[in-house]
């Protein structure tokens, strides 16, 4: 069996694009300013590393009109969610047997009742 | 990368999570809302009877449910920031049909519609993934169960008086302590 870092994406492994995809996977979709002032980044960065992702197929981008004001919103595709996830369990695996394959289930009880990520309410 | 580095992203990345859910979380209109129904729902059943009480959740669960829809449309798109509605949607149209059927077929017990309520609300407290939501959905059903187990009257009244209370509190609570819009 390879070792954790091999089945790491590269174009999903860097840090903001990690970051993009994370918070499109949490929501259905985001719009670019969101994204820009979440992550601190400034619009060039964010245009570029959106541009990677959309090559790549992880990320869907839909230009849209409110009135006469340009709205630009991001959707993480089915490829960009299975990417992250994949990321995520080679992160987990270099991490330790632990947090190895944490049951989608068990992870929201977890969360719901105040652990990792909690929504806290 | 080291099992530290993976280690150091997985939890800004689990920060970020949260982050995007917090904000995405709005759950006091919808409390705050169906509380006052419930309250006006519990005076109409005291005035009018349990009829009175029916035909107003005829009108008022779908125009309820209208208005959330509203409010979470114009709420995400200010933020910026939206959620898939179907779960959501699919939830409220269960509650509301199976608090009808149930209220209907007066099974089991006169208290069926609001112990769908609160199998409803469970579910919203599973997507929320609030575990205050989720409790007081529970003690609510609880409540319910204890009612029809011992026969206790009117149960429209004290039923939609009781929901009405603690969702109209638990709305007002969120709202303060989050600052929800």
């Amino acid at each position: 069996m390879s070792h954790p870092t091999a089945r790491l994406d590269n174009t999903v492994h860097q840090r903001v694009r990690l970051g993009i995809l994370t918070v499109l996977s949490e929501a259905d979709r985001a719009d670019f300013a969101y994204l820009r002032d979440a992550l601190g980044l400034t619009d060039g960065n964010l245009s570029r590393n959106l541009q990677v992702l959309e090559e790549a197929g992880y990320v869907a981008i839909e230009k849209t009109f409110e009135g006469k004001r340009p709205r630009t919103w991001l959707t993480a595709t089915v490829a960009g969610e299975k990417a992250l996830g994949a990321e995520l369990a080679a992160l987990r695996e270099l991490i330790g047997p632990s947090e190895r394959k944490r049951p989608v289930a068990a992870t929201r009880l977890t969360e719901a009742l105040g652990g990792t990520g909690a929504a806290g309410s | 990368m080291n099992a530290t580095d993976a280690a150091q992203t997985l939890g800004e990345l689990d920060a970020l999570r949260t982050q995007t859910r917090r904000r995405l979380e709005g759950f006091s209109f919808p409390l705050v809302l169906f509380g006052g129904l419930s309250l006006l729902a519990a005076a109409a059943s005291a005035v009018a009877g349990v009829e009175a009480q029916a035909l107003f959740w005829l009108f008022a669960g779908p125009g309820g449910g209208i208005a959330v829809s509203f409010h979470y449309r114009r709420r995400e798109l200010e933020l910026g920031l939206t959620r898939a509605a179907w779960p959501y949607v699919a939830t409220a149209v269960a509650l509301i049909v199976g608090a009808f059927v149930l209220g209907v077929l007066e099974q089991p017990w006169s208290v069926g519609p609001w112990l769908a309520v609160a199998a409803g609300y469970l579910v919203f407290g599973w997507l929320e993934r609030s575990v205050a939501l989720m409790g007081m959905a529970l003690a609510l059903g609880a409540l319910a169960v204890a009612v029809g187990a011992q026969g206790v009257e009117p149960v429209a009244v004290l039923l939609n008086g009781a929901y009405g209370a603690v969702f109209l509190a638990a709305g007002l609570v969120l709202r303060e302590r989050r600052g929800e819009s």
